[in-house]
């Protein structure tokens, strides 16, 4: 017997490859998850990576960083928040619009 | 027996108080005295002493006293015997003597037949036969005396004197001093005779009268013998075989018989009492020169008429007048034809029946008749109050007979031509006493007619029922009808009518829409509040009967609930009604586990699957009728058109999978049952009837409620723009809010079914659970559209609002997503270079089962060919929205693990930072196996595609069919032995595999060559063979959208137990250690969040299983305790 497989529907999860540090520490959603503001997860509500090896929802740390009292510091270590360096587009984008601010 | 003789005695007294009652005054006393104040006009002074002797003895009179018949006590009346021998008188009373004699002559002239047959003691005890004969014997009598008076008027003429003498005794013969009142005397002669004469022919009135009718000797046995069994109070088995016999038509004629020879009897009986009467009145009259007599004979008439009615209660008389009445009244209304249809159980949906008219010959007679009678009867005073009571009976009778017998079971929709018709012919023939009823429609207590039968009704009461009460009522003189009793009549016919359609009312539910009259019929009528509690009671009980038992399915249940909501909102667009019966059904509906997913499913029926059940609903429709119209003979076309249904059954389910020839899905394999189903010789239609439905009731789901999603969403569009209006002022329709609604009621704008069905099955989120979980089913059962999703999705967002769906608006988006995903992947990989694997990842070579995969890797040329064959998609979801999936780890065919590499990196290409997590478990897959004799394709799931990967034969080795066993395909695989087995069971159904020893789990082999099915391999293929079947009913036990449900229930279950353990664990440490079981799940459920989910069995079962394994104790009153560890002591 032969045997051809003609069509293979699978099934995947995705998941932002981070080390097990699931939540998000500004708004206790899971990373999988969305920010409070967002609808769908993934591209939508992107994450950010700090140098300082935090990582939020961009929507909760761009929220963070209009505060003045943020001082522009990392809401989780209160060292100065700079973005790691973002392999994707839209990250780039994202940081550059978190240094504008 | 003791009852008897006290019931006895009070009806002696009763009797006793009766007759004084009547005789009062003046002639009660003589009455008293009788003996003492009449004596025997020849007896002289003496005779008082003598007659009250010599009655002691042998008085006649005694004998029916002392038998119960005649209630009298001791000082008996002693009739004066006018025939006495002579006196003889103190010397010198002249006048005493003549007064004597002038009584004599009176009292001879008057005296009543019975006592004439001769003298007192002998003539007394003869004549137990006297009956009808000598009654009217003796009425004849007073004729035949006339004549003779005329021939002989001296002896009138002196009578009239000695009358005078006697009126005016004081004056004439002043020496007289015994002197008698002759009315008196004669009173108590009438009474002492009917008494006697009459009263036994009242009480025993069948027996005597029928025998002396001798109308027929049958007839006459007939009625004693029911007499007898009264009587007797006991059954005698052949008396009441007989009387079962009797009670046919003629019974009518029998108590007929009774009745007119009893009037006969009394009319007899009257006339006479009232002959000598009148001629001692004339005589008076004349003698004392007053005119203002008459009175007496008034009172007289009155009387005696009160004494027949109070008599003839006590006896069968009335019961045969009943009888009679109840006949001759029935067919007067036309009650009597209705009760033939209602033997003949014509079907439902009938049109109300058509009444006799009025004019029909049978109900002139039977009304010519009816007159004469009750004309007859009022004339020998059995019109009594008595009587009015009967009538009243057998009209209230003849009520509930006709509206059970016209409108039970007619629940066809108004017919305005109809209504006309009816209503029509009713004012036509209104030869009406009231024609003031219709139109005035002001009148609160009978609603205005709307549907046929209600107004028949009414037309029925008032010119038939009406009319005959009236006309019965003239007849005897009784107060006549009013219009308010007119009034009373209509709305007491109306209510009878909604007691029957409170009582039908379960089965116009399950008529809908085809009932839509008789809601009508109820609407109008269900006017009060009794009314309407009564519905709610009659209704709740019904539904406990005959729905919410476990001979019904949930789908049943839901369906019928459907079909309630659409009744009751026809009848009561208010919803109280519904809401008051709801309560149970809602209790029960929550209890079982399946009804949310039969709404979700049925909410998510596809159109074809809508089209399926209407078609099949009109094939059901078309096979009634065609049965009803040619019989049950019509079996060839049956069977055709039963091929059309089997059809329409399958075609929801080919849709998927349509292309496929020999592909069998679940829905394929049944109709392959069903088509079978015809051939075996089917006994008889309404058997074959049954299964069908039941199995087109499966099929079908509940897509009512598909429909009514695409319907309603032009409704409420329509209704929309009102929503937040308070009150409408245009609203001509407006009615105030119903008595019986509750405190915080709000009207409701729609039937709204959906809503009020979702909210029918308990807590909102329980419902969004299983919903999302119904969509995450479907979503990857590879859909083609989504449409049916999205309706629902977006009606059940405006119910439970944006946030509380959100899980599904992002799984559907996921799909869409990865739809889009496919393609650039495959675009992107097409282009780029050929992908390595990637290092790090197990290579495909060092799997246990690379002997058989080796094909694969090394020619990387035919590889791409084939992975071009291969349409490999793949959908990523975003794991925290859509249930929970347990990964399930095997080993894929190498082509595919090769694919899925590629995707991997295709998408970590496009989406930086992000990793994929297969589940292999989950998905679809078509493959083509190419056997020696033929090809086949079939869809999977892909678990069943990687098993049957396995068995592909090695290009070397081509010549032997692979074999092999399900432990082997473990190791290789490394995937779960039971998934193995079944998925190997599932291919042996297919015809791909066959199963050749049950040994390491069982060993399969390829089955190259159909024809080698049969070839017996080894002593195993019998046991084989059997353990297919068992697997295919367990594969059919699980089928469909359910057994990955069923999986993932199961790994959930684990982790509850889990989690329940430990609760259980830390509760025996740190409350208490020892507890008994019902404390344990008491403290569960306070504990546990979310809720303790398990009943006090599925509890108890864990807890010994947990002692089984040791982990805790059973000690003293039935309490666990932890099993304390050597370590821990």
């Amino acid at each position: 017997m032969k045997v051809k497989i003609k069509r293979w529907n699978a099934v995947a999860t995705w998941r932002w490859d981070l080390p097990e540090d699931d939540l998000c520490g500004i708004c206790q959603n899971p990373f999988d998850n969305t920010c409070p503001a967002c609808k769908y997860p993934g591209d939508d509500c992107i994450l950010l990576s700090g140098k300082c090896g935090h990582n939020f929802h961009m929507h909760c740390i761009l929220e963070w960083m209009k505060q003045d009292s943020a001082k522009g510091q990392c809401p989780m270590c209160r060292q100065r928040f700079e973005w790691a360096d973002q392999t994707n587009q839209t990250m780039r984008d994202a940081a550059q619009a978190l240094a504008s601010v | 027996m003791a009852g008897l003789v006290v019931a006895s005695a009070w009806r002696q007294q009763r009797r006793k108080r009766v007759f004084q009652s009547v005789f009062s005054g003046e002639v009660t006393s003589t009455t008293a005295v009788a003996g003492v104040q009449y004596p025997d006009p020849g007896q002289g002074l003496g005779g008082s002493k003598l007659g009250s002797g010599a009655g002691h003895s042998v008085d006649p009179y005694l004998a029916p006293s002392s038998s119960a018949t005649l209630g009298h006590s001791t000082p008996e009346p002693q009739p004066p015997h006018p025939y006495a021998p002579g006196n003889e008188y103190a010397p010198g009373n002249e006048h005493q003597r003549a007064y004597d004699q002038a009584w004599e002559v009176v009292t001879s002239r008057v005296a009543l037949p019975a006592s004439a047959a001769g003298p007192a003691p002998g003539a007394g005890e003869s004549s137990p036969g006297l009956s009808l004969e000598s009654l009217t014997a003796a009425r004849e009598q007073p004729q035949s005396r006339r004549r003779r008076n005329q021939k002989v008027d001296e002896e009138r003429e002196q009578f009239l004197q000695c009358l005078s003498l006697l009126e005016n005794a004081e004056a004439v013969l002043p020496e007289a001093r015994e002197r008698r009142d002759v009315i008196g005397w004669y009173v108590s002669q009438v009474r002492a005779h009917f008494a006697m004469w009459v009263v036994p022919l009242l009480a025993g009135g069948s027996d005597t009268a029928a025998a002396a009718a001798a109308a027929g000797t049958l007839a006459a046995q007939g009625v004693t013998h029911r007499r007898h069994q009264r009587n007797k109070h006991s059954v005698d088995s052949t008396a009441a075989g007989r009387g079962r016999e009797w009670s046919g038509g003629s019974q009518y004629d029998r108590h007929m018989a009774v009745v007119m020879s009893t009037i006969e009897t009394l009319e007899g009986a009257l006339g006479m009492y009232f002959e000598g009467l009148n001629s001692l009145l004339e005589g008076l009259r004349r003698a004392s020169g007053e005119q203002d007599n008459s009175s007496f004979g008034m009172k007289f008439k009155r009387d005696i008429h009160a004494l027949i009615a109070n008599s003839a209660s006590q006896g069968g008389v009335m019961g045969s007048v009943k009888v009679v009445l109840t006949k001759l009244a029935g067919v007067i209304l036309g009650v009597e034809g209705l009760m033939v249809r209602l033997g003949s159980k014509k079907g439902p949906w009938g049109a109300p029946p058509a009444i006799p008219q009025e004019n029909d010959f049978d109900v002139l007679a039977a009304k010519r008749k009816l007159g004469g009678l009750v004309k007859q009867l009022h004339n020998v005073g059995l019109t009594g109050e008595r009587f009015e009571v009967l009538f009243a009976e057998v009209m209230n009778d003849m009520m509930s007979r006709f509206v059970k017998g016209a409108y039970a079971g007619v629940w066809a929709a108004s017919d305005p031509e109809e209504g006309n018709v009816v209503g029509g012919a009713g004012t036509a023939a209104a030869s009406s006493v009231f024609t003031t009823s219709r139109g005035s429609g002001g009148d609160a207590t009978v609603p205005a007619a709307t549907s046929s039968c209600i107004k028949s009704l009414k037309d029925w009461v008032e010119n038939r029922y009406a009319q005959l009460n009236v006309q019965v009522l003239s007849w005897i003189n009784a107060t006549p009808m009013s219009l308010a009793d007119l009034k009373a009549c209509q709305s007491l016919a109306l209510g009878r009518l909604a007691a029957l359609r409170i009582q039908e009312l379960f089965d116009i539910v399950l008529a809908w829409p085809d009932a839509k009259g008789a809601l009508e019929d109820l609407k109008a009528t269900i006017t009060t509040t009794t009314r309407r509690q009564l519905l709610t009671e009659n209704f709740s009980k019904a539904l406990e009967q005959r729905l919410l038992h476990p001979g019904c399915s949930t789908l049943e249940i839901l369906q019928t609930y459907i079909h309630i909501i659409k009744t009751f909102h026809a009848l009561d667009h208010s919803k109280v009604l519904l809401g008051n019966i709801e309560p149970g059904l809602q209790l029960y509906l929550v209890q079982r586990e399946d009804s949310v997913r039969v709404v979700v499913a049925g909410l998510l029926a596809s159109k074809e699957e809508i089209e399926a059940a209407a078609k099949v609903q009109q094939i059901d429709e078309d096979e009634r009728l065609q049965r009803g119209a040619s019989g049950p003979t019509a079996a060839a076309a049956d069977l055709g058109r039963r091929e059309i249904k089997a059809q329409a059954y399958s075609t929801p389910g080919v849709a998927g999978s349509s292309t496929a020839t020999t592909c069998k899905t679940p829905t394929t394999r049944s109709r392959q049952g069903r088509d079978s189903n015809p051939s075996t010789p089917a006994p008889a239609p309404a058997h074959r009837q049954g299964p069908v439905l039941a199995r087109a009731k499966k099929v079908n789901k509940l897509v009512e409620l598909a429909k009514l999603l695409n319907e309603s969403a032009s409704v409420r569009r329509a209704g929309a723009t009102d929503d937040d209006q308070e009150l409408d002022w245009n609203d001509l329709n407006w009615v105030p809010d119903p008595v019986d609604a509750g405190a915080n009621y709000k009207r409701p704008k729609s039937e709204d079914v959906i809503g009020t069905l979702i909210s029918a099955l308990g807590a909102e989120d329980v419902f969004i659970n299983e919903f999302t979980a119904v969509i995450a089913e479907r979503l990857l059962g590879d859909p083609k559209s989504f449409e049916q999703e999205m309706r629902v999705l977006n009606l059940l967002k405006r119910r439970f609002g944006e946030a509380a769906l959100q899980k599904c608006d992002v799984m559907i988006r996921d799909i869409q997503e990865s739809r889009k995903l496919n393609s650039k992947i495959r675009r992107n990989n097409a282009g780029g270079p050929q992908p390595s694997n990637i290092p790090g990842q197990p290579p495909v070579l060092a799997t246990p089962d690379n002997k058989g995969k080796s094909v694969a890797t090394p020619q990387s040329s035919e590889k791409s060919k084939e992975q071009k064959d291969t349409g490999y998609h793949a959908r990523i979801l975003s794991r925290m929205y859509w249930p929970a999936f347990e990964k399930e780890h095997f080993l894929l065919p190498a082509p595919i693990l090769d694919l899925q590499k590629q995707y991997e990196k295709g998408y970590e290409d496009l989406k930086s930072d992000r990793k994929l997590t297969w589940l292999n478990q989950l998905g679809q897959a078509r493959v083509e196996l190419e056997l020696e004799d033929r090809t086949v394709t079939v869809d999977c799931d892909t678990v069943q595609a990687t098993v049957i990967y396995a068995f592909q034969s090695s290009p070397d080795s081509s010549t032997t069919p692979v074999k092999k066993a399900v432990d082997d395909l473990y190791l290789e695989l490394q995937l779960d032995g039971d998934l193995i087995a079944a998925a190997c069971d599932f291919w042996a159904r297919k015809r791909v595999l066959r199963k050749v020893s049950t040994a390491d789990g069982g060993v399969f082999v390829v089955l190259e060559r159909l024809s080698d099915e049969n070839v017996p391999v080894g002593e195993d293929a019998q046991q084989g063979q059997a353990v297919e079947e068992k697997g295919r009913e367990k594969e059919a036990a699980t089928a469909g959208p359910k057994e990955g449900g069923a999986k993932k229930l199961s790994d959930k279950e684990k982790e509850k137990r889990e989690v329940y353990w430990k609760y259980i664990q830390g509760m025996l440490t740190n409350s208490s250690v020892t507890m008994p079981i019902n404390q344990i799940a008491m403290m569960m459920g306070v504990l546990v969040i979310g809720g303790f989910s398990w009943s006090h069995e599925e509890l108890q079962s864990f807890l010994g299983e947990k002692v089984e394994e040791g982990a805790v104790e059973v000690v003293s009153g039935g309490k666990y305790k932890l099993v304390r560890k050597r370590e821990n002591v």
